[in-house]
């Protein structure tokens, strides 16, 4: 009775593991018979869809006859969504129109309304490929959607989709960073161009300090010179955070004409203002920024006086100079940071390879190494004086290393060929 | 006939492009990576050259310089098609000898008035014309 039972339960599992198996067998073939099916139209419709994206005119029925139902309307979507990201401008609107007329943007916006939010994001997903200006009004609802997944997609979809109508609910959303990620959202619009900013100024006195100081950012991404005079003004808001955000945008701005904006930042007495007007002058290569930025080297907070030395290193000549001056600096952090920063811009490498020239570049150089030997940061020299490719220049390096009681020994060998 | 040759990864852009520059009247060569399109370059001698710069085994920068350093194929002109959009990698394109570069998503009216400026105007015997061999 009992190896009954057991020959019967196996039997059952072996059904069971059959009928699975079938199961199995079967889905797939019918998947890949559908592919097959889908694949067949899609060759079959793929050079008058060619054609109609190509064209400058003429609705899709002109160009392929697209059926409105089943396989076929499926694999010219699937196309339609394909190249929607390999190309823009009329292409692009044609494809639009094409999903507008084959009922897609419809369909997926009755999507939107699904319980699951898997559909709901598919949907979102969807639209944006299809970036048709019908759907903006079902995505901004969807910015309120209960699923963050959602809401993120259906940002990001009225991202690609772009234009005013789409940009306003983004420029909204910055508002939430309860229900938003505020960065997302400002990722969004900065890659969005043309019409943020001027969205983003129009609304400015009405938003609230989370989407200024979000704004600040998004001008600075978008690099859009008319903003400078915007930002300018910023530069004398009470609110010290958004001083600092300001400046830091009109470095990415890259526009030299603000520096006196930027200058008069340095003497703020919020130190987040001070670094983030040094690093713009920076960026923004000021030659005016010069004497200023050395004052600012020996500021009280370290982030300023950091961001001062970084600045001067990437002004040239003239701030190089200024931080060779710096080597004599009462403050041991300017002189600290001078000396990283003249390694870092080449400087150092520069005054080595001149040491055993003779004369008076020589003698410059050697007593700038000199000095930089004495302030104990000898890492980058004892580096040149081992594998710097010219024998002289390491002799010569080594020499004066030794002399300090440094490197000992003979200089190093020649470097090894690559 | 002009003929160019185009030198994508994507078999989308290349049946796109395939399809657009035909229905203007050119004829077009294609190759997916950028050891097959040195090779038709040399065979084919194009009069225009559509290039990736991401692409198996040879990527466009190395297409570009192997171009420009050839004495017989120097001479044709070389559009970059690229989805890098950064200052640096155009500069490095032009800096390699690219006639042009273009950013993707491209705008396909925009491109065959790049192609026309370099080539003159497509002949309208190639309008729906058959492929050439090696078309994609």
């Amino acid at each position: 009775m009992t190896e009954r039972a057991l020959l019967f339960a196996i039997a059952v599992i072996a059904g069971v593991l059959v009928l699975l198996s079938v199961v199995i067998v079967l889905n797939k073939a019918i998947r890949e018979a559908r592919a097959s099916h889908r694949r067949r139209w899609r060759r079959a419709l793929e050079p008058g869809l060619q054609k109609y994206l190509a064209a400058q005119e003429g609705p899709l029925p002109e160009f392929a006859n697209v059926p409105q139902r089943g396989a076929g309307r499926e694999a010219a979507v699937d196309f339609l969504l394909d190249h929607s990201e390999v190309v823009r401008g009329e292409a692009r609107d044609r494809i639009s129109r094409a999903l507008e007329g084959l009922g897609f943007v419809d369909q997926e916006t009755a999507r939107l309304g699904s319980r699951s939010w898997w559909h709901r994001a598919s949907a979102a997903d969807r639209l944006g490929l299809s970036r048709s200006p019908r759907a903006i009004e079902a995505l901004t609802q969807h910015l309120e959607d209960a699923d963050g997944d959602v809401r993120l997609r259906a940002a990001k979809a009225l991202g690609m989709i772009g234009g005013q109508a789409a940009i306003r609910p983004l420029v909204a959303a910055l508002a939430q960073p309860s229900r938003w990620s505020t960065l997302r959202v400002a990722e969004i619009l900065a890659s969005m161009g043309g019409g943020v900013e001027s969205e983003l100024v129009a609304t400015w006195h009405t938003m609230p300090r989370v989407s200024r100081l979000a704004t600040l950012d998004i001008l600075g991404r978008l690099r859009i010179p008319g903003s400078a005079a915007f930002l300018l003004e910023r530069l004398s808001d009470e609110d010290p955070d958004l001083r600092a955000r300001a400046a830091h945008a009109l470095g990415k701005l890259g526009d030299p004409t603000v520096h006196r904006g930027l200058i008069g930042c340095l003497r703020d007495p919020e130190w987040p203002v001070r670094a983030m007007a040094a690093k713009a002058l920076g960026r923004i290569r000021a030659a005016e920024g010069v004497e200023p930025l050395t004052a600012l080297l020996q500021d009280r907070q370290w982030w300023a006086r950091s961001n001062a030395a970084e600045a001067l290193r990437d002004l040239g000549a003239r701030g190089a100079a200024a931080l060779l001056k710096a080597l004599d600096a009462p403050d041991p952090f300017a002189r600290h940071q001078a000396v990283l920063m003249l390694e870092q811009s080449g400087v150092i490498d520069q005054y080595a390879a001149d040491l055993p020239l003779g004369g008076a570049p020589a003698e410059n150089a050697r007593a700038v190494l000199k000095r930089i030997a004495d302030l104990g940061q000898t890492a980058r020299l004892e580096d040149l004086a081992r594998s710097h490719p010219d024998a002289a220049t390491r002799t010569s390096l080594a020499g004066l290393l030794a002399a300090r009681g440094i490197l000992t020994g003979p200089p190093g060998p020649p470097p090894a060929r690559a | 006939m002009a003929k160019i040759l185009i030198l994508d990864d994507d078999p989308i852009i290349v049946a796109f492009l395939t399809s657009l520059l035909r229905d203007s009247g050119y004829a077009v060569v294609a190759a997916q990576d950028g050891s097959t399109g040195l090779d038709l370059a040399r065979a084919e001698r194009p009069d225009l050259i559509l290039t990736d710069l991401v692409m198996p085994y040879r990527d466009g920068y190395e297409i570009l310089r192997e171009l420009k350093s050839d004495p017989a194929l120097r001479a044709i002109p070389v559009i970059v098609l690229s989805m890098k959009e950064r200052e640096k990698d155009i500069v490095r394109g032009l800096d390699l000898g690219a006639d042009d570069y273009i950013v993707k998503p491209f705008g396909a009216h925009e491109l065959l008035a790049r192609i026309r400026r370099r080539l003159g105007p497509a002949t309208a015997a190639g309008r729906g014309g058959p492929g050439a061999p090696g078309a994609s």
